[in-house]
């Protein structure tokens, strides 16, 4: 419940220094005018989206469903922010002669996104649908579930460590081989569920 | 967290999570897989329900559980596996032996 609290203000306020940070990277670098309006455009994106699922929550509040939906919004929301004021927070330091490396914004982007797959990938087989509701039985949906979360979970820490260690080329193929790798198990685990439904033994 | 530690603490429950890596199984069909009462299975299952490793569903007069555990909690079953955390099987507490006498067996019919 705190924790939940917590994003619901991270979600109200990071859009807002977003939009502060892209206006000063506009004002610091006007060159690259273009890039900071299109990161104001999707900061000001985020806290509509953000509002109007507030709106909608106020009028069915009592809905569990709705403080989940509610919740995973505001969550999207944290996450999308972050990846983009750390990497406008660099490029301003960079700006103004903080930072040496003029490649730590993208290379922040890209462990924030690292980070993002990995917590995906774990919190993946834990999103079973209800057993009734599958088209195919619960074994081989809990073991595709299990498959892809363990495929994204290693990929996003693979890819986050890639960005964190390796120089800027390095890390672009590693990254690259790895999400492709990731998406290729995926599908092909996807496909096989495509199979006639088999029950289990012992399942009703 | 501490429920999962505590979940993952008992080789018992340690099996159960194995033989639920390999597909939802009614309450029944894991109980058979051990030489306890089912009493103290439906410890062991409220225990892993509690941690939300587990999760049960309703089928007719059966109960399937099936596993819900991250991956991040998978990895520490398999730590746990191999380091061997915890208390020997058979060697519950009288109180969680007690605890588990008064509770009626789940998903059986």
């Amino acid at each position: 419940m705190v924790i939940n609290s917590i994003i619901a203000r991270a979600a109200a306020a990071l859009p807002l220094i977003g939009i502060v940070l892209a206006l000063a990277n506009w004002n610091a670098r006007p060159d690259a005018a273009w890039a900071w309006a299109a990161a104001i455009v999707m900061f000001v994106v985020m806290l509509i989206a953000r509002h109007r699922t507030q709106l909608a929550f106020r009028r069915s509040a009592t809905d569990a469903q709705w403080v989940r939906s509610v919740a995973s919004v505001a969550g999207a929301v944290v996450v999308g922010a972050l990846m983009m004021i750390i990497p406008l927070a660099l490029t301003l330091a960079h700006a103004y002669g903080l930072v040496d490396d003029p490649d730590s914004g993208r290379r922040a982007t890209m462990i924030i996104f690292g980070a993002y797959l990995a917590a995906t990938g774990n919190a993946l087989p834990r999103m079973l649908p209800p057993m009734s509701s599958m088209a195919c039985d619960g074994a081989r949906v809990q073991a595709f579930q299990r498959l892809a979360g363990w495929t994204w979970a290693l990929c996003g820490l693979g890819f986050a460590t890639a960005w964190l260690l390796l120089p800027i080329d390095g890390a672009e193929v590693v990254s690259s081989a790895l999400t492709v790798a990731a998406m290729v198990v995926t599908i092909v685990q996807l496909l096989r569920l495509r199979k006639p439904r088999q029950r289990a033994p012992g399942l009703n | 967290m501490n429920k999962v530690f505590k979940a993952l603490s008992d080789p018992t429950r340690r099996r159960v999570l194995q033989l639920l890596r390999e597909r939802p199984m009614s309450a029944g069909e894991l109980a058979d897989h051990f030489a306890v009462s089912k009493p103290t299975m439906s410890a062991h299952f409220a225990v892993l329900q509690e941690a939300g490793l587990i999760e049960s569903e309703k089928s007719g007069r059966t109960v399937i559980y099936r596993l819900v555990m991250s991956v991040l909690e998978e990895a520490l079953l398999g730590f746990a596996q191999t380091f061997g955390w915890g208390v020997e099987p058979g060697s519950a507490t009288r109180v969680n032996r007690t605890k588990a006498a008064r509770r009626p067996v789940k998903g059986e019919a």
